[in-house]
């Protein structure tokens, strides 16, 4: 078998006549017209699905699609006219109903032409690229209906109508509306928008614009707050109950802008009731409404948080300046604690606990509280009256409560370094006159200054603490030891100060009476006996001592008095009659100090165990005083207090003030040489920023005393300027 | 003979020593500046003579072009003008050197001076001395020129805040005559600052 012999077979196609009835298109298109009548008649019951589909299927089948199709618009198309008119003679109320009714018919009858149409619907359609049957439906409809002139106006006002119905408060047919406008949708979303969103959401535009310029004229901001707040709920709902979902984003975004954002400035500055008002008078629901309200509009928070801070920071302005407030320091600093409490609460129920409003409040405090340079006097002040009585019977949960209160207004202050000065003055007449409350109070307060500002921060003032201990111990000692040999002598208790770690002042002793003298070169004879190489000096200024005192009737009193009132006290033993001069001889107090010692003796009712010549107000030189036999008082145990100034007076004041400046300067210097050190060559402008940074967290040192340190160290060739640019500074090892 | 010579080194000669050490980057110049000043310290019993001196040099340099050199200059007064090898020196001292040398160098030299003698209350450091002469640089008759965070030493950020007060307190009672200079041409207009 050769290859070039292969022959090719060929089937050939079976032919046969293809019968075709020339008229067979237009019986069988017939057939089918007359069924879309009926089915649009409602008619349908009497036709048969099966005969239907068959007729269509062979029409598509012979090749007459077109003709089917056509046939299909233009038959459908007729039926949407007399609906069309239908609709339009519907009167009044009825139109919706009558539309909507007819929606449902053409649903409906679509739903079974395209079944009868099946085959077409997948086969002709898609190879030609024409609408499917179901969307040829819709479309015929939008443009025959909702399209129609005389219909598409209508239908939108009577919608638009019905919202305006429902806002001014009647009720509406909600599910006939939903209805339609579930219609609109179904015919495309674009239709939807076209037709009625845009319109809607213009005539809401002005309606909120019109309503919220009357409400704004006649409520006051809380009532308005409330109806805006009101209206977007009521739009919310609508959009849930009846209209597409997509619209509420943009729906509440109208009112919000109409209701809230063109008027919140007029709202926040409402005279009367606005913000102002609202935090004045804690209206923590109309504040948290105002909260809700403008967070939904943009530069609505940052509106309130700026006006709340411009309010916070004048409050507390008119607080720390105002001279009345100033002169009960315990009094001042627990309305700058009232005030946080308040404004904390404010945020926490109103404000959602917002971080930035938070950071806010603090940074007003913190601008407000330092515009007072004695605050951190006052604030030292507090935590004295605090832990001398004002914590007697709280629990300890409630102390450390309060503690935390004082160490955050403590955050607040810049100059922390005279908060530290003071604090160790109070502390220290707390612990010398054994005036403090409680121990663990004082102590935990003292871990709490250390972690916020460090070890060195607190060490002297521990130091304090131990010197105590130490002299407690020292005196159990001393006791012991002269048991045998100290008779009836006063009793005598030390505490011995480590110099340097006690805000004291060196002041020249005065003359003890003899009977102390005794005690007291006992006491150094044994104190220096045990630490050899130690010198003690008396600090008479700050001692106290009890006396026993018999009167004119022989009534006795115990007195706690100074020790510089003791030792006046001592020279009436031996006389009736001093003068100011002579006290001051003997005693050889410091002018001042005896001043006000004599004023508490011989001045203060129901304790004038003095009596003075002549009698006048003020201590004068060349006054006289008389031991006052006639004293009498109720109770046995008197205390004479030294009329002392609580808060510090101008010239007290100026020097604490010198003093901190003084101290400042090494502070200062070190930071300059630490940083030098390190970075070798900076410039001006660096080297204060550093300084600032490393220092702030004890006081905020002035540029132009950084200025001068770094001349000084110039001066003293630990720095040096750049030879070529004058700003820069280098390090010299 | 030869020690006498060492002693009464004259003006000129002094001064090509200091600017040799100066120049020299010899560690131990520190020291050969300390020895030279200890050489001629007893030349000027009477301290202002000194002037007299330094004018005569300064007349003999020729200083106004070239501005290296007067700083060199500048410095070498400073260095003169300390007494017993103190590091600062006296504000008559200072009032009087800057008087002398800054002459026609310093726009705001009689309002510097003044003001020096007025409240300035401390002798002059070195830094202080060569930073009125960079002031003097960059400094216009109006202050313009002057960068508050320029890194100036204190006394001339005192000095230039005290001008301005002057200024605008004797502004306010002559408006209207600057308002007609300005009309007339833009004179004024490096004032708008104020």
């Amino acid at each position: 078998m050769s290859t070039q012999k292969r022959r090719n077979f060929q089937i050939e196609a079976f032919k046969h006549r293809v019968v075709v009835d020339p008229k067979y298109a237009e019986k069988t298109w017939n057939i089918l017209e007359h069924a879309i009548h009926e089915i649009y008649n409602h008619n349908a019951s009497g036709l048969s699905f099966e005969e239907l589909y068959r007729n269509a299927y062979n029409m598509v089948l012979h090749k007459f699609g077109e003709k089917l199709y056509s046939g299909l618009v233009t038959t459908m198309t007729m039926h949407l006219r007399e609906i069309s008119k239908s609709i339009e003679d519907a009167q009044g109320g009825s139109f919706l109903e009558e539309l909507n009714r007819k929606w449902a018919d053409h649903n409906k009858a679509l739903q079974m032409i395209r079944d009868i149409l099946m085959y077409m619907d997948r086969t002709f359609i898609p190879s030609t690229h024409k609408t499917p049957v179901h969307a040829l439906g819709l479309n015929l409809w939008r443009d025959n209906i909702i399209h129609s002139s005389n219909i598409q106006t209508r239908l939108l006002n009577t919608l638009l109508d019905l919202v305006q119905e429902e806002r001014t408060g009647e009720i509406i047919d909600r599910w006939l509306v939903r209805n339609v406008i579930m219609m609109l949708m179904d015919l495309g979303s674009a239709v939807y928008q076209e037709d009625f969103e845009k319109h809607f959401l213009n005539v809401s535009a002005n309606f909120y614009s019109v309503e919220s310029q009357q409400f704004i004229e006649c409520c006051d901001c809380g009532d308005y707050l409330k109806k805006a707040e009101r209206r977007l709920n009521e739009e919310m709902e609508r959009v849930s109950q009846y209209l597409d979902p997509s619209s509420e984003a943009k729906i509440t975004n109208v009112v919000e802008k109409e209701m809230i954002a063109n008027h919140m400035h007029r709202l926040v500055h409402m005279e009367n009731s606005g913000l102002v008002n609202m935090l004045v008078d804690d209206k923590y629901e109309d504040l948290g409404r105002m909260y809700s309200l403008f967070r939904r509009v943009p530069d609505g928070l940052s509106l309130i948080r700026d006006v709340m801070t411009s309010h916070i920071r004048d409050t507390g302005r008119q607080l720390v300046t105002d001279p009345e407030k100033a002169r009960n320091p315990v009094d001042f600093v627990q309305r700058l604690l009232d005030e946080k409490d308040k404004h904390d609460k404010i945020i926490s129920m109103a404000f959602n606990n917002d971080k930035t409003f938070q950071n806010a409040l603090n940074s007003s405090f913190e601008y407000f509280i330092n515009l007072n340079p004695r605050s951190p006097e006052f604030i030292s002040l507090f935590v004295d009256e605090k832990l001398r009585k004002g914590l007697k019977g709280y629990s300890e949960e409630d102390v450390e409560v309060v503690l935390d209160k004082v160490m955050m207004l403590f955050r607040y202050l810049q100059e922390k370094d005279v908060f530290e000065k003071y604090y160790k003055q109070h502390l220290a007449k707390r612990l010398l006159s054994g005036k403090t409350v409680s121990d663990d109070a004082e102590r935990s307060l003292i871990v709490k200054l250390k972690t916020e500002c460090g070890y060195q921060f607190t060490s002297k003032l521990e130091g304090m603490f131990t010197d105590m201990k130490t002299s407690q111990d020292t005196m159990q000692g001393f006791h012991a030891s002269q048991a045998t040999n100290l008779g009836d002598g006063p009793t005598l208790v030390v505490q011995v100060l480590t110099t340097g770690s006690w805000p004291t002042q060196p002041s020249p002793a005065c003359n003890l009476p003899a009977e102390i003298l005794g005690v007291c070169e006992k006491f150094r004879m044994y104190y220096l006996g045990t630490h050899t190489g130690r010198r003690l000096s008396w600090q008479t200024n700050m001692g106290t001592a009890d006396l026993k005192a018999t009167f004119g009737k022989g009534q006795k009193h115990e007195l706690n008095v100074s020790t510089y009132q003791m030792c006046i006290l001592m020279l009436f033993n031996n006389a009736d009659r001093l003068s100011y001069k002579e006290i001051e001889q003997a005693t050889e107090i410091p002018a001042s100090d005896l001043k006000r010692s004599l004023q508490s003796l011989a001045l203060i009712k129901g304790k004038n165990v003095l009596r003075k010549e002549p009698m006048s107000k003020d201590i004068g030189e060349d006054d006289a005083f008389f031991f006052n036999d006639k004293f009498t008082s109720k109770f046995i145990k008197l205390k004479i207090n030294t009329v002392n100034a609580q808060k510090e007076s101008e010239p007290e004041k100026q020097e604490t003030r010198q003093r901190v400046e003084e101290d400042r300067k090494p502070q200062v210097e070190a930071a300059i040489v630490r940083i030098m050190k390190s970075r070798r060559v900076l410039d001006h402008n660096n080297i204060v920023a550093e300084v600032t940074k490393q220092l702030q967290s004890r006081f905020l040192p002035n540029p132009v005393v950084i200025k001068k340190r770094i001349e000084s160290l110039i001066e003293r060739e630990f720095l040096e300027r750049d030879k070529v640019d004058r700003k820069l500074y280098r390090y010299l090892a | 003979m030869d020690r006498s010579t060492s002693i009464f080194l004259d003006i000129f000669q002094i001064y090509s020593r200091f600017c040799d050490i100066r120049s020299s980057d010899d560690a131990n110049a520190r020291e050969m500046l300390v020895e030279l000043l200890k050489s001629v310290e007893f030349r000027w019993q009477a301290r202002n003579s000194v002037f007299d001196d330094l004018s005569k040099l300064m007349f003999h340099l020729d200083l106004m072009v070239d501005s290296c050199r007067f700083t060199c200059f500048y410095d070498f007064v400073f260095f003169l003008c300390r007494e017993n090898g103190q590091k600062n020196i006296t504000i008559e001292m200072a009032l009087a050197a800057w008087r002398l040398v800054l002459k026609g160098r310093f726009r705001l030299l009689n309002e510097w001076c003044n003001f020096v003698e007025k409240h300035q209350r401390y002798n002059i450091s070195e830094d202080t001395w060569q930073q009125v002469l960079a002031f003097s640089r960059c400094v216009h008759e109006d202050l313009e020129g002057y960068d508050p965070k320029g890194a100036w030493p204190v006394i001339i950020d005192d000095f230039v805040e005290y001008m301005h007060r002057i200024r605008t307190s004797s502004c306010n009672c002559c408006d209207a005559e600057v308002q007609t200079c300005m009309a007339n041409a833009g004179f004024h207009a490096g004032r708008k600052g104020f």
